[in-house]
């Protein structure tokens, strides 16, 4: 068992757990000898907390010996992007203007995480600040293990990389654009990003107060709807929360697409696709129709504007955040991150507004999507991983020779602009090489996570793009 | 959607419009370090002038990327949404 335990998902672990046959300490030593062994080459982790996992193991031994079972993630190991704050541990934002910080305080999800149980490896690399270049960040670039020239997205790189090459079973991450759901996408692993307000920010640093969500990362649907099951919830200290109740998101999973009406926008959210992808999206649709969900045609008019107006939103709203911190220690930012902080300088309050305006735009349209389906398909990106940027490139949002915009995010920013749910996962794999993975992202109503998991599991039910291991960790 | 960029680019390509409009284009597309510099004092935005050579490419990218949402028309009844509402995208 010991050779494919890290292999299992969380889920599988958990059963194990619960039944005596697996001892929470196998399952952290088991990852914490994975994490040395192949995080040289992967730089997923920017630390490891092996004294405190190994602990923390042994008390989840002995509370599941005595009877005082928690729940399904007593005794899992996980790992959080390293943007939550976890009291007495250094949370250094990926960046070298903040590389010491060790909080007083504890973030809402990583303190429920803990009194479920979870086991904390260590914190996971990201771009820094969640918006920088991966490559110039504070503690350098992770690497995708489909191919270590290849970049694992972001912001949330470190979980992206780490759960696909099964050093840690579950990861938080953070999505103020897409952060959750590129590298979910670029990794060929699950990334959800749940409905603004479902989950706390409370000791989450921010990028955009508006925009950004923290939740999970995964290898299965299941154990991604197990995690938001933890960490959803009001929380009073958090006030843009909801106290919408929380359902059982696990008793959802079990009902299959059948009938389920899947919207499929044309237009913007295919164009320019890589072949690959709109192949591989368009045999996930089939295969829906196929498990019995009926597919229809909607329409999002304004879906282009997504990206420029989050934009906006997002760097305006980062600029005002570390005001600070640019001012007295610009020299220390990822130059990215101080272009972008930069620039965003010259955003007019008209821009800001126009495209809170674009936000009520969209949101109204997205209402009208769902008048007509449960669930709207759209692929998680239209794009493969791309290579690790050189030096130069990574510098600076215009890229040496390129003419044009580079940045093109309205699949995901749709999710960040209007609150909505969304849920990424697997669907395919380029034939390369290098052969990297293909995802489908599908989006839900407000507060309707179990309809967006249960149609992402239906799907994972039927495919094995998700048990696929890159050679590398393989 | 077509904005008034886009609509003068179509009729200088259909020549509608003459040389003059279209120099106007091209104009139109430039920004130089004096102008963000003037930009900045006006913002009171602390950004030294080594830096607004360096920022410049990027915020004229800002700007045709941008252009988009500048250029759109909105109705007179959207009000911006400051933040997620959950009524009004279809919830609750």
């Amino acid at each position: 068992m010991q050779d494919d335990l890290v292999f299992r998902p969380a889920r599988e672990l958990a059963a194990l757990v619960r039944s005596k046959e697996l001892s929470p300490v196998e399952i952290v030593e088991a990852f914490l000898a994975r994490i040395e062994e192949l995080d040289p080459k992967l730089n997923a982790f920017i630390t490891v907390t092996a004294d405190e996992a190994r602990r923390f193991a042994r008390a989840a031994e002995r509370e599941i010996a005595s009877g005082d079972y928690r729940g399904p993630l007593h005794g899992i190991p996980y790992a959080p992007k390293d943007i939550l704050a976890t009291r007495g541990i250094r949370t250094t934002n990926g960046s070298k203007v903040t590389p010491d910080w060790v909080p007083g305080y504890e973030s809402t999800i990583t303190e429920r995480l803990r009194r479920a149980g979870a086991v904390l490896l260590g914190k996971l690399n990201l771009l820094e600040f969640a918006m920088g270049s991966g490559v110039l960040s504070g503690f350098g670039p992770s690497r995708n293990p489909w191919h270590l020239d290849y970049s694992p997205s972001g912001s949330s790189s470190g979980s992206g990389t780490a759960l696909a090459a099964y050093l840690t079973p579950l990861s938080i991450g953070t999505d103020t654009g897409g952060s959750i759901r590129a590298p979910a996408a670029a990794c060929g692993i699950v990334g959800l990003k749940q409905t603004y307000g479902r989950v706390s920010r409370y000791g989450v640093t921010t990028l955009s107060w508006t925009l950004d969500h923290a939740g999970p990362m995964t290898k299965t649907v299941a154990d991604a709807a197990a995690m938001l099951q933890v960490i959803a919830g009001r929380d009073p200290k958090d006030p843009t929360s909801s106290s919408e109740p929380v359902p059982d998101y696990e008793a959802a999973l079990a009902s299959g697409v059948e009938g389920l009406r899947v919207g499929v926008p044309s237009g913007y959210f295919f164009e320019g696709a890589h072949p690959e992808v709109e192949a591989a999206m368009r045999a996930a649709i089939d295969l829906l129709g196929t498990l019995g969900a009926r597919i229809v045609e909607v329409d999002v008019p304004h879906a282009e504007l997504a990206g420029s107006a989050g934009w906006i939103v997002a760097m305006a709203e980062a600029s005002s955040f570390h005001e600070k911190r640019l001012r007295e220690t610009p020299e220390l930012f990822d130059p990215l991150v101080r272009e972008r902080l930069e620039t965003a300088k010259f955003y007019s309050a008209t821009d800001y507004i126009k495209s809170l305006r674009v936000r009520t735009i969209l949101q109204d349209e997205m209402a009208r999507v769902f008048e007509s389906c449960d669930v709207m398909a759209v692929p998680g990106s239209t794009e493969l991983a791309s290579k690790l940027d050189d030096e130069l490139a990574a510098r600076s949002d215009v890229k040496p020779g390129s003419t044009s915009p580079a940045f093109r995010g309205g699949n995901t920013f749709l999710g960040n602009m209007t609150g909505l749910p969304a849920i990424t996962i697997p669907c395919g794999f380029s034939k390369g090489p290098p052969s990297l993975p293909i995802a489908i992202q599908f989006y839900g109503r407000p507060f309707d996570e179990a309809t967006i998991l249960r149609a992402a599991h239906a799907y994972e039910g039927a495919t094995d793009w998700h048990r696929r291991r890159p050679a590398f960790a393989a | 959607m077509t904005n008034r960029r886009e609509l003068l680019q179509l009729l200088v390509a259909g020549g509608v419009l003459g040389p003059a409009a279209a120099a106007a284009l091209q104009e139109d597309a430039k920004l130089s370090t004096d102008i963000l510099e003037r930009a900045a004092s006006l913002f009171e935005a602390e950004i030294d002038p080594a830096r607004i050579r360096e920022i410049l490419p990027a915020v004229e990218r800002n700007r045709d990327f941008f252009r988009v949402v500048r250029e759109l028309e909105i109705g007179d009844d959207v009000e911006p949404a400051p933040t997620f509402d959950a009524k009004r995208a279809g919830g609750g």
